[in-house]
This record gives C-alpha cells, structure tokens and sequence, in this order.
C-alpha cells in the first residue's frame, strides 16, 4: 500500500493550470531533456489520447517545449516557451495514435546540433506526476524521484556484478535495479535508482568498463541539468 | 506511522503525548527521512507562493483572461471591502481570495497544488483570511499547513484527490476538508475537532461531479473554489461552537470514495457531462477548439 508525502498533497507548486497536462508535461519534457543530455536543437512532440485532443486550453505545448528547453515546472518562463524556443529550438508538435499507452502520453524526438538523435516517451499520469516510459526502443519506468543510471552494455554474464562492486566501492546503495534486453546476447539495459547524489567521476568510471557501451544518467527531480537551452 | 485513518492517528498522538502536527513531521521523516528544517523550509516556501499567488489574483491583471473566464476577484474583492454585502466581509474576501488564486492559475501563474492545481485556491484563501482575523503568525500557518496535508492525505490513501477518479468532490471537497481541518488546528481546536470539522467540509460537497467546460480548469472550477472557502469557514466555525459531525471522518472518507466509485464517467473530468454537457456549455466547447 502506497504512502503519500505530506508533500504530494500540498504541493507541488507549478505553473497551472492543470497538474496533469502542464505540471506533468513539463516535468516529462525535463526529463527527457537530461537522457538526451546533450542541447536540443531540433525536437518533435507526437501527441497522444487526452494530450492530442486538450493540449492547447492546458498549455500542454508549451510546459513540453518549456521542459525540453530546461524550463521546469515551477518556472514562469513555461508561459513564453515559444517565443524562448524561436531562433534557438526548431520545434513541431503532431497528433499522433501511440497504441496502448496511457492517454496523457507524448513521444520525443529530440536531436542535437551534430544530428545526434534520442526518443523518449513519457506519460502524465496526475498529480503532477511523470513517468518515462521508454527510451529508444527500450520499456523502461523512470519517474526521476532518485538519482537514475541507464547503462546500455553487453548481454553477457557479470555485467550486473560489475557494474554493482563499483557502487559498492563508491558507497552507493542501490534502491531500486532493473534490467532489460531485446535479443540475448546482444544489448542490454539497465536502470538503477540510487539513494545517493551521484557525481560526474563516479559514471567516469562506469562508463570506462568493458562492454558498456553507453552511461545516461537522470539527476533527481527538480535538480537542474547542464544542457539548458535557455 | 500511518495515514491511514484518524482514530488511529489520535490514538498514538494522545499514547505518545504528541499534536498532530509532530505527527506529520514524524510520518515524514519515517517515509523518507526528510528532517524537521528541511519540512519547514518547503512548508515556508510553499505558504510564500501561496500568498504571492493571491496578491497576484487581485491585483495583477497584466498576464490577461481565462480562455472563457474573465479576471473577476478584484470586482468581489472590491465589494467586499466596501462593506455592503450578503454573505459578510470576511466571507466575501476569502471568496475573493479563492477566486484570485484559480485566475492565476488560469493565466498560467505560479500555484501550490492543494491537493490539486484545479481547486488551488481554497486552501491558501481560508488560512489567509483565518491569518487577517485571528492575527495568526506564520509559524502558526505553517503548522496549520502540515495538519491539512495530513487530512489530504488520508483522503488521498482511502478515497481519491483526482477529479478523474472521485469528481470535484474529491478536488474541492477535499481543498474544503484540508483547510477546515488545519484551520481547527490553528485556531486550538482539539484533535478531534480539527477531524470533526473535515468531517463537515467533505460532507457538505459530497456527490459533487467534475464537469469542466470544453475541459478546462474554468468553468465551474472557479466558482467552486470559492463554494470550497464558504464552505471550509462554516465548517470551522460550526466546530468552534461545538457543533459536531454526527458521522466520523473516517466513515465520511469511506462514503465519499463509494460515490465516487459510483459516478458515471461523464462526471469526471471527461468534459463531457453535467455543465459541459448543457447547451452553452457545448457551444463555448465548439467556439474554443473547432476554428
């Protein structure tokens, strides 16, 4: 049974009017901003069930674009996403059938400068909370409460030993771990949700592990990302 | 430690001699060890936004009109002031200061979801009038603040906070409960009656639907935070002189989540039924999104 914070009660404060299609928007926004990491130059919204058919009364567009541009969910500049975005951000949003999702679902593709792309689809699923769904190709359920690791690496055995004797090294307790793959032996991923504030040499050190191919990670929340646009 | 339902959380407080607002603070720090200050602190920022976002209602008009509703606070605030009203000046402000808080919502300005976004404006309307009149402190808000959460919470954890899940009964009715609730606390109610008077808030709305024109935290969202103050005072003061719920408030909470299992999905939050559904109600829907 589920416990709620005094603080999912009273709170969060944002910017209205509607917690699920502009608090969560904005939120999925940001949180695909930090997987790409990197800032996005060109970015396309494809929008689904409730978000497709109520997002503009709701601002919708712009807390998703306000996200993407580092804007969050509390920041009066979510008001002025478009005009922020103009010269900066190329961006388009679409209606678009996403299959069996949730209906407050929104997929992202967003590209960098160098043409470097990433898809990452997310839901707002009330009460300004966010999840991310999927990244890439991959499922995954990452709703940014903990500092979050996606780790793309090999299919083979040990990897997880691996990866958790250097969190035991820096004295990072794991909360909550989760591995996904597509074909055995080729990619896998994993998600893992760390107690701790996680620092920049620490995933140096992941990262430089054999057979990881690639590091993402999520800093908690509502702690800032260093690839603002605005 | 528990939010599970008032008598149990009366029980430990009289067995551990503690008030319900050091049982808040103990949940918190039990559920994710979140300190004593660091509680304070977002409490003390939440209560400024709060504050801010009702100044902003009544006298910033510069972020424009609703998509349907015009900024009318300031025009009830000023009546209110000057004095001759039906419903009193102290009723008629907090009113006002409800009504403020949902057009900066509306306006996409700066809001503490209480327990949500569209009935934000009740809580902060009834602590700041209850701050005018009684010359409340602001530790004393702050307090009040963590008792309503509490409420919220146990309404969150037994029925529902979601106007797509319970209707606005579950929205306004809880804000209404949240802000009688605390406001029994901080005016030294006991601990009973802090629940009796949520008890009163909750029942006095429920069975109330989520019907939103063409889907927008508009109409009647607006109005029905002011209808959530009027009636989160009455409740409050039914309590102070000793007018009692007959039902307990966890029974209250256990009837409230068995109407809104009931509602037809129509009446929440779909904007399909009710008000939505009337004849102007189609037609602003129409004016708004098919151009």
């Amino acid at each position: 049974m589920k416990q709620y914070s005094i603080f999912n009660i009273i709170g969060p404060d944002m910017i209205g009017p509607s917690s699920s299609h502009t608090a969560g928007a904005a939120k999925i926004g940001f949180m695909a901003l930090k997987i790409f990491g990197m800032p996005v130059k060109r970015v396309l919204f494809e929008l689904h069930g409730s978000f497709s058919e109520t997002y503009q009364g709701h601002g919708t567009d712009k807390a998703l674009l306000a996200g993407v541009l580092g804007i969050q969910h509390n920041d009066e500049r979510l008001r002025d996403a478009f005009e922020l975005a103009n010269g900066r951000v190329n961006y388009a949003f679409i209606k678009q059938d996403l299959g069996e999702v949730h209906p407050n679902t929104v997929r992202i593709t967003m590209e960098d400068e160098q043409g470097k792309s990433c898809v990452v689809q997310g839901c707002s699923i009330g009460g300004a909370h966010a999840l991310i769904t999927k990244i890439d190709d991959v499922d995954v359920e990452i709703d940014g409460a903990y500092d979050t690791i996606i780790t793309v690496h090999k299919d083979q055995p040990g990897m997880v030993a691996t990866l958790s004797r250097i969190f035991a090294e820096e004295r990072i307790n794991i909360a909550y771990m989760k591995l996904y793959r597509e074909t055995r032996g080729h990619h896998a991923i994993m998600v893992l949700e760390v107690d701790e504030h996680l620092r920049s040499e620490q995933l140096e050190k992941i990262k430089q592990q054999q057979d990881v191919y690639k590091v993402r990670w999520i800093s908690r929340g509502e702690e800032k990302c260093k690839c603002e646009v605005v | 430690m528990q939010m599970r339902s008032s008598v149990e959380i009366i029980e430990y407080c009289h067995e551990h001699h503690m008030s319900l607002f050091e049982y808040v603070l103990a949940y918190e720090y039990a559920l994710n060890g979140q300190t004593r200050e660091v509680c304070m602190q977002q409490m003390k920022g939440y209560w400024s936004i709060m504050r801010d976002s009702v100044e902003k209602g009544l006298y910033d008009t510069s972020k424009g009109q609703g998509r349907i509703i015009q900024r009318k606070a300031q025009d009830v605030y000023q009546l209110a002031r000057q004095g001759q009203t039906a419903s009193g000046t102290t009723m008629l402000k907090a009113v006002a200061y409800g009504l403020a808080v949902m057009e900066v919502n509306i306006t996409m300005g700066h809001i503490v979801a209480a327990p949500t976004a569209g009935a934000s404006g009740v809580l902060p309307a009834v602590f700041l009038s209850l701050q005018e009149n009684f010359g409340l402190k602001d530790d004393q808000i702050i307090e009040g603040l963590f008792v309503a959460g509490m409420i919220g919470s146990i309404v969150a954890k037994n029925a529902s906070i979601s106007g797509a899940t319970g209707g606005c009964q579950a929205e306004v009715g809880t804000g209404a409960a949240m802000a009688a609730g605390g406001g029994v606390y901080m005016l030294g109610g006991s601990m009973e009656e802090v629940f009796s008077a949520g008890a009163i808030a909750i029942k006095n709305l429920m069975g109330l639907i989520c019907d939103p024109v063409a889907g927008l935290v508009e109409v009647p969202c607006q109005k029905r935070n002011g209808i959530g103050v009027a009636n989160s005072l009455m409740a409050i003061d039914l309590v102070r002189a000793k007018m009692y719920s007959y039902i307990p408030f966890d029974e209250v909470v256990q009837a409230m989540k068995e109407v809104g299992d009931l509602m037809p999905a129509c009446h929440r939050e779909t904007g399909i039924g009710g008000i939505a559904n009337s004849k102007t109600g189609q037609q602003i829907r129409k004016e708004i999104f098919i151009k």
